[in-house]
């Protein structure tokens, strides 16, 4: 369980990213954190994984701080950056180096991590193309079984075909001790993965809900006309008509568009806080 | 305590840091081996001795010292390795450790160890291409001797060796990219100021001062005539303390600190 309370971090004391931000996330979930380019998000799992530290407020993983980094905190979460480190070794090799520090490291998942995402087993680290460094950092990250895992724009680099199978494998190695957030701004690499959106802009939390929320307060559809009397978050024209999120006061059931709604809560914040007020803290 | 310090931790922590990048470790040791292995070749070929012992002791062991101290934590000139190192389960304190031994431990071993075989074999052969017979024979040996590791010159290199190895340690964690030309820079400009600071100290003392060396002296012309004025022992002795121990102590203590501290 990840706790952020009133949470503030700016890379100049003068000048805050994130003033008095609060949120709870509960283990067993895939929480996609959403938000532009420079709109923190990188910044919130950098606090969270303990490489940058708060100047007010809190963040406890599991009842841990991460800037102690103390090793049995570290043994228990694993952050993937979004730009890839890997050393001049071998697969094997750096098994061998680096699997002993995490006590659930599994050997076996590890090698079919690797084959499911279609990674020589054999091969050297630094000979391998930026995407598959990256396909193999992220099949070590689970295999890590660590009850936390950050993942900083994990799909960047990711063929077509890497992305269906990163969605699959994460979905497969999800449990309820389990937590991964996943930062993106690219927002359809996380449809049908995701249970849980955090949209960040600037600096401020604009909507944590989770997909059952968010399609019960919001309908997704594409209509001819749009009803006057409705609050429509987010419009687009297509070619079969107005691609719409409004509000969903029918309780229609619909199926999300993660990129309207991330479009949709961007451009109109005030509006979404309104929808979603009811049941969820919004502000920062 | 095992958040702390864990000894089988420690141990696969060093031989991460080792294995994980052999070429720049154990080639950047085995380099600086060989240019002390150069310098010593190129003087012993001419027979200066003393310049071939002192050439090679203070080029490999200060000089190489300063170059690995200044690689052991770059692990921050990207993000992705600076996080990296940062989330690796092990505690500040094991890291910083490591990084210790293998600068400070390690490295110091394989330097007076390489060194003591390297002059031994010189010298020994030196000796005996020498002709017995000739009259200048006690005189031609003698000018060769094994370097003694516990000589001012060598004393002056661990000196140097622990405060420079510590500014370079501990400029990698501050500068991200360049650190130990940046850090060179850094120490310049320091050493810079003292002087000048202690110069404009001492015109305020002395009215015909001529250069002021910091902690030790002031020299003063008179006329055509030149004096210098010592300072007083203690103050010797203080200085001597100063670049032995407090000062190396002091930077090599930093550096676990911002180990600890650092953010990337």
């Amino acid at each position: 369980m990840i706790e952020i309370e009133n949470l503030s971090f700016g890379y100049s004391r003068k000048k805050l990213l994130y003033k008095n931000l609060n949120l709870s996330l509960k283990s067993g979930g895939v929480y996609g954190l959403l938000g532009k380019n420079g709109a923190g998000k990188s910044t919130l799992l950098k606090n969270m994984a303990g490489t940058l530290f708060p100047v007010n407020g809190s963040i406890t993983i599991n009842g841990r701080h991460p800037y102690k980094r103390q090793p049995s905190f570290l043994e228990t979460i694993y952050y993937i950056a979004e730009d890839v480190y890997v050393p001049p070794l071998t697969i094997k090799k750096y098994q061998n180096l680096f699997a002993p520090f995490y006590p659930k490291f599994n050997i076996d998942s590890f090698y079919q991590y690797l084959r499911e995402l279609e990674v020589d087993a054999d091969s050297k680290l630094n000979r391998l193309s930026f995407g598959q460094q990256k396909k193999f950092v992220i099949a070590f990250a689970l295999a890590c079984n660590t009850d936390v895992i950050l993942m900083d724009e994990p799909t960047n680099g990711l063929d077509i075909p890497s992305k269906s199978q990163f969605r699959k494998l994460i979905a497969s190695v999800m449990n309820e001790d389990r937590l991964i957030m996943i930062s993106t701004h690219q927002v359809r690499d996380l449809e049908n993965m995701i249970d849980n959106i955090i949209i960040v802009d600037s600096g401020n939390l604009l909507l944590h809900a989770s997909v059952g929320n968010i399609t019960d307060k919001l309908c997704f559809k594409t209509v001819t006309e749009i009803p006057e009397s409705a609050r429509v978050l987010y419009k687009e024209r297509t070619l079969q008509g107005n691609a719409v999120v409004m509000e969903n006061t029918l309780g229609e059931d619909s199926k999300l568009n993660l990129e309207f709604l991330f479009n949709g809560i961007v451009e109109n914040p005030e509006m979404a806080k309104q929808i979603f007020s009811t049941t969820q803290t919004l502000s920062a | 305590m095992k958040d702390t310090f864990d000894l089988y931790r420690f141990t696969l922590l060093f031989k991460k840091t080792i294995l994980e990048r052999p070429a720049q470790l154990l080639g950047l040791m085995a380099l600086m081996l060989l240019v002390s292995l150069g310098f010593y070749s190129f003087f012993a070929y001419f027979r200066e001795w003393e310049a071939a012992h002192a050439t090679a002791f203070i080029w490999g062991y200060v000089g190489g010292g300063i170059v690995l101290a200044s690689v052991i934590f770059a692990h921050f000139t990207t993000n992705a390795s600076g996080a990296a190192y940062l989330m690796l389960p092990a505690s500040s304190l094991e890291k910083w450790l490591c990084g210790i031994s293998i600068v400070g431990v390690m490295f110091t071993i394989i330097f007076l160890g390489f060194y003591r075989l390297m002059d031994f074999s010189f010298i020994n052969l030196y000796h005996s291409r020498l002709n017995k017979n000739d009259a200048h024979y006690q005189f031609f040996y003698s000018q060769a001797q094994i370097f003694a590791f516990d000589g001012r010159l060598p004393k002056f290199s661990y000196m140097l060796f622990a405060n420079f190895a510590g500014a370079a340690l501990l400029g990698s964690l501050y500068y991200n990219r360049a650190g130990l030309v940046k850090t060179a820079l850094t120490v310049l400009a320091t050493m810079a100021f003292i002087g000048l600071a202690n110069y404009l100290i001492a015109r305020l003392f002395f009215n015909n001062l001529s250069s002021a060396n910091p902690f030790w002296s002031v020299n003063l012309q008179l006329t055509n005539n030149y004096r210098t004025v010592d300072a007083p022992q203690y103050i010797k002795d203080f200085a001597d303390n100063l670049t032995q121990f407090i000062i190396p102590a002091i930077l090599w203590v930093t550096v676990y600190i911002r180990l600890r501290e650092k953010e990337i």
